[in-house]
């Protein structure tokens, strides 16, 4: 059987995805870059979590300077905390002032503003006082009256869903499926099994099943990691599986050559092909574990392993009427298919929120 | 106007290459006028451009020795000026950047010279060195003048006024010789030259953008300025050219166009559509440089069916690197079409003598980029397949479904809120950056990948096109990501810095101001006689008339406007001002059909006009202000309240008695306030009014204005309203309104004039044409020396920082306060800083450096005359723009704020401590990648053009 298309359309096919990996490192180095930076940085201001009390005063006013040392007593003290309120103070004169006094809607000073989550919930214009004790006063009545310490749930600030929930298992299963597809690898184990050498179907399977489950186990783990600090990568990667697809499609196929394998033993080969796969999937790996699954979960390795594992038992049972379909060229769809329903369906859970 | 005498040598070197021209385009018919050989042509060539380079230089020299004979050097330098500026200030103004642009082609010249050289080569390069200097002598800067310096616009005294005009001049230089080369076949060096041009072209407008940055406080890099736009015009057609020499028959359209946009640039600049760069009016010269420009037009438009059928065939021929390429020659042509079309519309208009307006700032974003964006879109998507070169689609087409992909996808998290790049700007802004970023970061990776892979080849010249390419996507990443912030003034926070102070400028960054000092450049100086014609001046003028006009009004209002009054018989209720009255009095009056009883308590009583009556005379109507209880009989309906006036009619007359005069009220408008207080203030106080019950309120102040009654004084009756004449009315003006006229004219410089009758003669010869009063130098300079620390995560410096304030800008109208720009670098983004000196808490708000600059200034004047000319000329420049919206008041307003000026400057000590430095703060991410990109782009060409003319060397060596 063929094992690529012409030479030459298989090394620009591989250069373009090289193209392709480098071209969204660089995208997430500038979006992760400016989404640490900018848009997390802004999110994880002092304001945007728990309960704050805060003071909204201007140098220009003289009612503020009157109780602002009274008020910093309220910050030294914080004497709430127990109840997990925190005080602080905003200056218009100050770089994120204004920004702050328009967010919420100050315009007379002193204001005392309660915030929840960075949500506002109560307000208490033109605020006076002779002391601490009076003005802590004044905030507990304003807390009171308000409920901004009751138990209903808190507001969640803008989080990204961690997602899959019921889809996840199926869904991997599903990655495991198409990663067994791999137009990298496929054909060389294909070829294998039709060179003669004795591949026992249930051995190979059980092979694959152990090793895919050790390599999802480490991609899981890392992806994990990885979703902590660029909470939207997965969604990137899923694009990477949509090229992959697209790729697929259009029967262009990168990969490996029988040559290197050819003296291998079966279940051995059977093991490693789920790391011959994943060069042309891994993208396929880390966005199902990152994008579908929340942690590292075992059960989610199982069912990306069991995925695997079904098809290459198959294959290696050697002339089988799939065996015959994928080699009349209808290896490229399927795994094309799949990689892009793969990818449309990270990308709108992650997109919609599970 | 007469010529100078470097004029005349201008007028040789031209005469020098006219000959040439005219003997090289004999010659090329056959027939020989001077009769010399190719060789002589040659060498003819070779003196009239070292002629013209050794013109340029005496020019030079000019500005060296500070000859303020010379106009040009009168327009743009100062006494005492230093050398580095009187260098710069040579290519400074209209004239001088055009010589500079000749001079350079003429030095280009020479250089082709030292090669082949034929008859059409010197003919056209020449031709445009031609028209160059006939520019140049046309254009007014090489005239007599008259010997007084002006002063450089303060926003050039830095720098940036070597590297960007050199690099522009220069380039323009070359793209014009790369088309004259091109043109006369001598293919190798139009293709140099091109690069070249390409080049400095490509860095004139980056310094342009950094220049903009550092100098004008508003943190942006690009505005749409008319002449940033004219500049942008020949680069894209340039870069089209790039794309499409060697390979697309009859692309040297391209270059003809590029080298006509040149010429339509610089006349641009001078049509004055543009609020910055105007040279100082458009003339007749600036018209000439159409002429090169549609030389340069014409084989452009004859080419150009030819261009765009090989253009079609690129685009439809189906390989992949061809169409990318003619995709890319297709976009930026396109591009140079919405551009030109933009800048020649309302040129041709403006030239018809209507008004028009281009695209810039906000309406220029609103109207270029929605046209420029796609062919963004366009270039990144074609820069992949370019860089790799696959000779199939199948790969590319995966390649960029993936990264379209990508796109749609980061669009989707933009609209979701998730990943929001700009939040001051709409939502369609930040999808269109999220749709972009993708696209470059493609292009970008593709381009790294094949400067190795052609580097691993050894594929030289792959490699650096590579190189190329990856600063253009680094360019274009770095704008996508800090446009919006670097050009919205909303993201832009004020803060106060005093000293002793530090402030938090958000990124983990503070700023401390540890000391500060003033100085006053006393080496550099201006002669404020050479600015008549300005705004501010003219404004000065009729100042000074108007207060010795107010002055001759006030005298007669004082003695004629009296004598009447007391003739009339009412000097002595006007006298009855200011004293202190308790006259009580009261009446039953009927207002709105409710009956009152009045108690009041008069405090003063005057006369007051409120307009009315025929022409000659004016009616004027006694006004009295008290305290007083009412008692209605009954609810009232209308409303007591400070707002409403109310109309008493009395049903008998309320009379009263003060000094010999009897006062008889009918009817009267009560108003609850002082009318003499609100006339002081400008807006009435409302009076406190207490409600007692029953009906009865107390209020104070109030006043009373008779509308009808009558005063009786000795044996003579009269009737109210009262007709005064003119003259009484003026006395009655006058006193009113004798504070604040007091105050002027007790000024000490005013007194001064006033008593030695000295101001009206002033006035007098300012209104029949002589010229305001004005010192014959003042200092040019003020500087404000800032010592800042600056804490970044815990690690400090220190910087010096000074803030310029040039008087030579007041004067003309355009504010001489240069403000100091810190840009403090963190990681690729910049916390961009803008430090204004404090203002003067008053409703002028003079900036310290102004107040300090007079304090200085002023008392060295010795002429009261002149130190007032001055002051008012100094005024008037400082409050141009709110003098130019209110015209009824201006002069008025002039005086008074001039008034308050110089008290103000008297009085003078810094208010840095009291009021704090003005501090502008912006946050800017990823602008490094604009400048780095726009680098590393320019250090591929030149890494390229190294490699083709090392390539060429290697071919004919073999």
């Amino acid at each position: 059987m063929r094992l690529g298309g012409g030479f030459r359309e298989s090394r620009e096919a591989v250069h373009m995805l090289a193209v392709f990996v480098l071209g969204i490192v660089v995208l997430s180095l500038v979006a992760g870059y400016f989404y640490i930076n900018y848009v997390r940085a802004e999110q994880e201001s002092p304001l945007m979590k728990g309960v704050v009390v805060a003071l909204f005063w201007s140098e220009t006013c003289p009612h503020c300077l009157h109780i602002l040392p009274y008020w910093r007593q309220l910050e030294a003290q914080q004497p709430l905390a127990a109840k997990g309120v925190r005080f602080v103070d905003v200056p218009l004169q100050s770089v994120e002032g204004p920004a702050l006094f328009h967010k919420y809607g100050v315009f007379e000073t002193p204001t005392i503003v309660v915030l929840r989550n960075g949500r506002l919930v109560a307000e208490l214009p033109g605020v006076t006082g002779d002391s601490a004790s009076e003005l802590l006063a004044k905030v507990e009545r304003l807390l009171s009256e308000s409920a901004a310490l009751s138990a209903a749930a808190p507001g969640a600030a803008t989080s990204p869903p961690s997602g899959g929930g019921l889809l996840a298992l199926p869904l991997l299963f599903a990655i495991g499926l198409a990663t067994a597809f791999s137009p990298c690898a496929l054909p060389v184990l294909l070829a294998y099994a039709a060179s003669g050498r004795r591949l026992n179907p249930w051995l190979c399977g059980l092979s694959g099943f152990v090793g895919a489950g050790v390599l999802a186990l480490v991609v899981a783990l890392a992806a994990g990691v990885v979703v902590r600090a660029l909470v939207f990568l997965p969604l990137l990667l899923s694009a990477l599986l949509f090229y992959a697809g697209v790729l697929s499609l259009l029967g262009v196929e990168a990969g490996a050559s029988l040559g290197r394998f050819a003296s291998m033993p079966g279940c051995l080969m059977c093991a490693v092909y789920p790391v011959l796969a994943a060069q042309c999937s891994l993208p396929v790996l880390i966005a199902g574990f990152a994008g579908v699954a929340a942690a590292a979960s075992p059960l989610a390795a199982l069912a990306f392993a069991a995925g695997l594992a079904v098809p290459l038992g198959l294959a290696a049972k050697g002339s089988t009427a799939l065996n015959r379909f994928l080699e009349r060229r209808g290896l490229g769809k399927v795994s094309g298919v799949l990689l892009i329903v793969a990818a449309v369906v990270i990308a709108a859970v992650y997109l919609v929120g599970v | 106007m007469p010529l100078h005498w470097v004029g005349y040598l201008v007028v040789l070197a031209e005469l020098a290459v006219l000959v040439t021209v005219i003997e090289a385009l004999a010659a090329r018919k056959g027939a020989s006028i001077i009769g010399l050989s190719s060789r002589g042509r040659r060498l003819l060539f070779i003196a009239s451009m070292g002629f013209v380079v050794f013109t340029w230089l005496v020019y030079l020299s000019r500005f060296i020795v500070l000859d303020f004979t010379l106009k040009e050097v009168a327009e743009e330098t100062s006494y005492g000026m230093p050398l580095f500026f009187r260098i710069g200030a040579s290519w400074a103004g209209g004239t001088g950047s055009i010589f500079l642009f000749s001079m350079i082609l003429a030095a280009i010249g020479l250089a082709l010279a030292a090669g082949r050289i034929d008859d059409r080569l010197i003919a056209y390069h020449g031709g445009i060195v031609l028209f160059g200097l006939l520019y140049v002598l046309l254009s007014g800067g090489l005239e007599r003048a008259s010997g007084l310096p002006s002063g450089l616009n303060p926003l050039l005294k830095s720098f940036w006024l070597y590297p960007h005009p050199l690099a522009t001049f220069t380039s323009y230089a070359f793209i014009a010789a790369a088309a004259v080369a091109y043109a006369a076949e001598r293919r190798r060096a139009s293709r140099i030259m091109a690069g070249v041009g390409w080049i400095l072209l490509s860095l004139g407008l980056l310094l342009g953008g950094v220049w903009s940055y550092v100098t004008f406080g508003w943190g942006g890099y690009w505005a749409w300025d008319p002449v940033e736009t004219s500049e942008l015009l020949p680069w894209l057609i340039l870069t089209a050219y790039l794309h499409g020499m060697g390979w697309l028959r009859d692309s040297d359209v391209m270059l003809y166009t590029s080298a006509m946009s040149v010429f339509f640039a610089t006349f641009m600049v001078r049509t004055g559509l543009s609020p910055l760069h105007s040279f100082a009016g458009s003339t007749f010269a600036d018209l000439l440089l159409l002429v090169p420009a549609a030389v340069f037009a014409y084989p452009a438009l004859k080419g150009l069916p030819r261009f765009f059928s090989s253009l079609w065939r690129s685009l439809t021929s189906r390989k992949p690197v061809r169409v990318a390429l003619a995709a890319t020659v297709l976009a930026l042509g396109y591009s140079h079409l919405v551009v030109f079309a933009s800048l020649a519309v309302p040129a041709a208009i403006h030239l018809a003598g209507m008004e028009a307006s281009i695209p810039q700032g906000r309406s220029g974003v609103a109207y270029y980029h929605p046209l420029l964006y796609p062919v963004l879109v366009v270039l990144m998507l074609a820069t992949p397949l370019c860089m790799l070169e696959p000779a199939t689609w199948a790969p590319y087409i995966a390649l960029a479904a993936g990264t379209l992909f990508a796109s749609v996808l980061m669009v989707a998290m933009t609209v979701r809120g998730l990943l929001v790049w700009s939040p001051l700007s709409t939502t369609m802004t930040n999808a269109m950056i999220s749709f972009a970023l993708p696209l470059a970061a493609v292009a970008a990776a593709a381009a790294i990948y094949s400067l190795f892979l052609n580097a691993y080849r050894r594929r030289i010249l792959n490699a650096c096109r590579a190189l190329i390419h990856i600063g253009l996507a680094v360019l274009v990443i770095g704008i996508l990501v800090s446009g919006p912030y670097a050009f919205k003034q909303e993201y832009m926070v004020e803060v106060n810095l005093k000293p002793g102070h530090a402030v938090d400028l958000g990124g983990g960054v503070k700023v401390e101001l540890l000391g500060y000092s003033y100085s006053l450049d006393t080496k550099s100086y201006i002669s404020p006689l050479s600015y008549r014609n300005t705004l501010p001046v003219a404004m000065a003028m009729q100042a000074l008339a108007a207060l010795s006009h107010i002055y001759s009004m006030e005298q007669r209002a004082l003695t004629v406007g009296y004598a009447k009054l007391k003739a009339h018989g009412l000097a002595g209720l006007v006298d009855l001002e200011g004293k202190r009255l308790h006259i009580p009095a009261k009446a039953f009056a009927i207002t709105d059909h409710t009956e009152l009883h009045i108690e009041m308590n008069i405090t003063r009583i005057g006369l007051e006009t409120f307009g009315g009556g025929h022409a000659a005379t004016v009616n004027a109507f006694p006004v009295m202000v008290a305290s007083m209880l009412i008692k209605a009989r009954g609810p009232l309906a209308v409303n007591i309240s400070a707002g409403t006036p109310l109309t008493l009619d009395f049903v008998n007359p309320l009379v009263f008695k003060v000094d010999d005069y009897t006062i008889e009220v009918s009817e009267a408008q009560l108003h609850f306030f002082n009318i003499y207080q609100a006339m002081a203030q400008g807006s009435p106080t409302p009076a406190r009014i207490r409600s007692l019950g029953n009906n009865t309120y107390l209020a104070s102040p109030v006043t009373l204005i008779v509308t009808n009654g009558w005063i009786k004084h000795g044996n003579k009756t009269l009737g109210v309203p009262i007709q005064l004449s003119t003259d009484e009315a003026m006395y009655l003006s006058v006193k009113s309104s004798e504070a604040a006229l007091q105050r002027l004219f007790s000024n000490p410089l005013v007194a001064e004039l006033l008593k030695t009758g000295r101001l009206q003669r002033i006035a007098d010869e300012v209104m029949r044409g002589r010229n305001l009063p004005l010192p014959e130098k003042i200092p040019e300079t003020a500087v404000l020396h800032l010592k800042l620390r600056i804490i970044e995560h815990g690690r400090s410096h220190d910087v010096d920082a000074s803030i310029r304030f040039d008087a030579n800008g007041e004067l003309a109208g355009i504010h001489g306060l240069v403000v100091k720009v810190l840009p403090i670098s963190i990681g690729p983004d910049n916390i961009y800083v803008a430090i204004y000196p404090p203002t003067y808490p008053n409703q002028y708000g003079w900036h310290d450096l102004l107040l300090y600059y007079l304090n200085k200034t002023l008392p060295g004047i010795r002429d009261p005359a002149k130190r007032l000319g001055i002051l008012l000329a100094f005024t008037a420049g400082y409050l141009v723009d709110v003098l130019k919206q209110n015209q009824q008041g201006a002069l008025q307003l002039l005086l008074q704020a001039a008034e308050n000026l110089y008290n103000v400057t008297s009085h003078y000590h810094s208010i840095i401590t009291s009021e704090g430095l003005r501090i502008a703060v912006k946050r800017i991410p990823m602008i490094d990648l604009v400048w780095a990109g726009a680098l590393v782009m320019m250090l591929g060409e030149a890494a390229t053009l190294i490699a083709v003319s090392a390539s060429w060397r290697r071919r004919r060596g073999s």
